[in-house]
């Protein structure tokens, strides 16, 4: 009988070395894209018109920020963004729990959600705008009623795929209800719960940007908007990449929450 | 006073497929004395399992009784516990706090559960595994861990749902030993299912032979091999001779039934 041993990371070893390596690789990567990108430009294959530089889009970032514009409208967005999803949090994860743990609940709701879940929630925006006007709440909204639905959709469903043999498990040993709920339904659902809250934090994201092109006066979105009709393409990479930015530190600090609290998983390599 | 009793239990359950009423046991009678290791053979969807699950209190049984002590059981209880087919560990907590999830589920306290625990990892052989998790451990290991949290409710009946099922056959006869010494150690008594026939001889004092559709007992067989028993009585002529005989009990009793409407039949039973 033997044990797999936990993969023992030394400064040496081959894991780190083979870490390091793909780091490495992507930077190079990205570099040599960026390196291509601003040669055709300099070549004058591509009109910077159309397809701003890479030295160009550098330019742009720093005046932005300097005139600190980028910063206002960055923290515009983040305020909804992070105010609408916060509260689908605070409201969808244990109303999505209950209804996938009560079966008439889950009845209640399940078809109302499906339903607006198969339309796309943008189209819901023009609707918010005549109930809440064009400003702060109207995306908080529409971020909230995303980001719920997205998490609805995947606990009841990781809530349902509860393993029987664990619940009889439960059973034969005389778990009480509350026991059942804590020790096994809950954490057999986390890996669920987790993945409704990246797939929100998506959703939620987008969700922002496109509101605010739609309409809104401030914002990363409006800022894609604004300097897209003005033909000012260097700007509208500039909020692009910090849109991009936000969404992949956010993921990063997911897949390390999940690799934290998922230590129990064998290691994907 | 007999362990455990089982008075003419019967099963039968509609089906959903063809909508009639299947029988799944009938008339199941027999007894345990305290301290006896008894197993129950039989063809596949004779409802060995569900007769354990009637046994632990999962399932109630349609007419009949099961007194463990001389009382009724109607559920489960902390004087019985189960040994799974599958090792059901919960692969989110290590091997310690999958031993203690059977003292949780009772309200011991931690330190007390936490210890007992500790003490259990040791009789089954597990020692420096406490913080492993189950994906880290071979099958083998983890019927151990299955085991250990059985004992941890200190059961008077420990109730064994083909727990070897799923094990190479090397690794199979290390478990029916290391079995047998834990038995040995702790003075439980012992229900234990398994399709397999020389696994039971060789574990136990009695072997409940069920016949197929309806489950009823066609034999019980008593092998009278000496104890402590060792893996090379296995080849022993009375342990072939004892293997012929359930052998031929177990084909002579089961009727020519639809194969596939039994397998369906004993995991709905099983199921509930």
């Amino acid at each position: 009988m033997s044990v797999q041993n936990p993969a023992i990371t030394t400064p040496w070893s081959p894991g780190l070395f083979r870490s390091s390596q793909r780091a490495l690789i992507g930077f190079l990567s990205v570099a040599t894209g960026l390196l291509i990108w601003e040669a055709v430009i300099r070549l004058k294959l591509v009109s910077p018109l159309f397809l701003s530089s890479p030295s160009a889009i550098f330019e742009a970032f720093w005046e932005l920020t300097s005139s600190g514009e980028l910063q206002t409208h960055a923290w515009v967005s983040f305020r909804e963004f992070a105010v609408g999803l916060s509260l689908a949090i605070l409201f969808g994860l244990p109303i999505s729990i209950l209804a996938g743990w009560s079966k008439r609940l889950g009845w209640v709701l399940q078809p109302l959600v499906s339903g607006v879940y198969a339309a796309p929630t943008v189209a819901l925006f023009p609707l918010i705008i005549i109930f809440l006007g064009i400003g702060f709440w109207d995306k908080v909204l529409l971020v909230f009623v995303s980001g719920f639905l997205q998490l609805f959709i995947a606990i009841t469903a990781g809530i349902r795929a509860t393993d029987e043999r664990w619940v009889r498990l439960a059973r034969s040993f005389g778990a009480s209800q509350s026991k059942l709920f804590w020790s096994i339904i809950l954490p057999g659902a986390l890996p669920f719960i987790m993945l409704g809250i990246r797939l929100a934090f998506g959703r939620s994201l987008v969700n922002v940007v496109v509101a605010e092109m739609l309409a809104a006066e401030q914002g990363l979105g409006y800022m894609i908007a604004y300097y897209g009709n003005t033909f000012k393409i260097a700007n509208v990479f500039v909020a692009l990449g910090v849109v991009a930015v936000l969404g992949v530190i956010f993921d990063q600090i997911f897949l390390l929450a999940e690799r934290r609290l998922f230590r129990w998983r064998p290691p994907v390599s | 006073m007999k362990k455990l009793e089982a008075r003419e239990i019967c099963l039968s359950y509609s089906s959903e497929r063809t909508g009639g009423t299947i029988e799944a046991l009938r008339d199941v009678s027999f007894s345990l004395d305290p301290g006896e290791f008894v197993s129950v053979v039989g063809p596949s969807g004779c409802g060995k399992s569900t007769l354990l699950s009637i046994i632990d209190g999962l399932l109630p049984a349609t007419s009949g009784d099961v007194l463990v002590d001389g009382k009724v059981v109607s559920a489960p209880g902390r004087d019985r516990a189960m040994v799974f087919q599958e090792a059901s560990l919960l692969p989110w907590r290590s091997v310690l706090h999958n031993i203690t999830f059977s003292l949780e589920c009772h309200h011991v306290n931690g330190r007390e559960a936490k210890e007992r625990a500790v003490d259990l990892i040791r009789l089954v052989g597990l020692d420096g595994f406490a913080d492993a998790y189950p994906y880290e451990l071979s099958g083998g290991m983890q019927q151990r861990v299955n085991l250990a949290r059985a004992l941890a409710v200190a059961p008077e009946l420990l109730l064994m749902d083909e727990p070897f099922a799923a094990l190479d056959a090397q690794t199979r006869e290390v478990m029916q030993s290391e079995l047998l010494r834990v038995w040995e150690t702790t003075h439980k008594t012992v229900l234990f299912v398994t399709h397999q026939i020389d696994e039971a001889i060789y574990l136990s004092d009695r072997v409940i032979v069920l016949s197929s559709r309806p489950g009823r007992i066609a034999e019980i067989v008593t092998p009278g091999l000496p104890r402590p028993r060792t893996i090379g009585m296995k080849h022993l002529p009375e342990f072939h001779a004892l293997i012929e005989k359930i052998w031929g009990l177990v084909q002579t009793k089961a009727p020519a039934a639809n194969p596939a409407e039994d397998a369906q039949g004993s995991r709905h039973s099983a199921g509930r």
